[in-house]
């Protein structure tokens, strides 16, 4: 029987190097520059309701808000 | 701002810094140290840790003005030549999945082995109780640890 090249024997990782001398890039560690935008969720402070409807108009007013998403803008914006 | 001096991986920096600015930040978003991670920023996790004046320590709980006229080593400065027999071991059994956590077991475990050249697997144990690994369940942690503290 010939001896298999990979199975049965352990393999080292290859980016092992990296994570053991602090050089591997991890998401957080990636630079996007003064574009990268942040977003939180926000959600209802009512466990069973219906949604009649939401005001934004005060968020969207604050400075360095880019955009407030809902469900009804963005599927209206999608037809 | 006030501008400090520390030493950093063997060399002296100076920068300036607010009082509230965490040792954390000021390293990643500074000075481009990116081996501390932020995983919990409340001193649980382990993975911000440093050696502060050769003491492990967790950087998300240090304000920098504190480290003014200390040293500060961080993993880019452990085997920045050639790996430590500790960085070695690590790959040879695996320690390490993600890798998120290897930072500060390796500076945690480098301290241990320095103190305490041959520690038993309760001493490794108690020295990594602070470094939360999500992966591999410490087992190959523990084993590269222990295969470490036996090499010469």
């Amino acid at each position: 029987m010939s001896e298999y090249r990979f199975i049965g024997s352990s393999t080292p990782r290859l980016e092992g190097r990296e994570k053991v001398a602090g050089a591997a890039q991890f998401v957080d560690d990636l630079e996007f520059g003064p574009n990268l935008h942040y977003a939180c969720v926000v959600e209802s402070p009512h466990a069973h309701a219906l949604i009649r409807g939401i005001d934004a108009s005060e968020a969207e007013g604050m400075p360095g808000v880019v955009r407030v998403f809902t469900g009804r803008r963005e599927s209206a914006r999608r037809v | 701002m006030t501008n400090i001096t520390f030493v950093l991986n063997g060399e002296a920096r100076t920068v300036a810094v607010d009082p509230h600015d965490v040792l954390l930040d000021v390293l990643r978003d500074r000075l481009g140290i990116k081996s501390p991670k932020a995983g919990c920023n409340r001193g649980d996790c382990g993975t911000c840790t440093v050696l502060l004046d050769g003491r492990s320590a967790r950087s998300c709980l240090i304000l920098a003005v504190e480290v003014a006229g200390h040293e500060i080593t961080t993993l880019e400065g452990v085997g920045a030549e050639c790996l430590t027999p500790l960085q070695e071991s690590c790959i040879a059994l695996d320690a390490f999945q993600c890798g998120y956590c290897a930072p500060g077991v390796i500076l945690t475990a480098t301290e241990l082995l320095r103190d305490n050249p041959h520690p038993s697997e309760e001493e490794v144990k108690e020295a990594l109780a602070g470094n939360l690994c999500r992966c591999t369940g410490y087992r190959s942690i523990i084993d590269a640890v222990m295969a470490a503290g036996g090499s010469p």
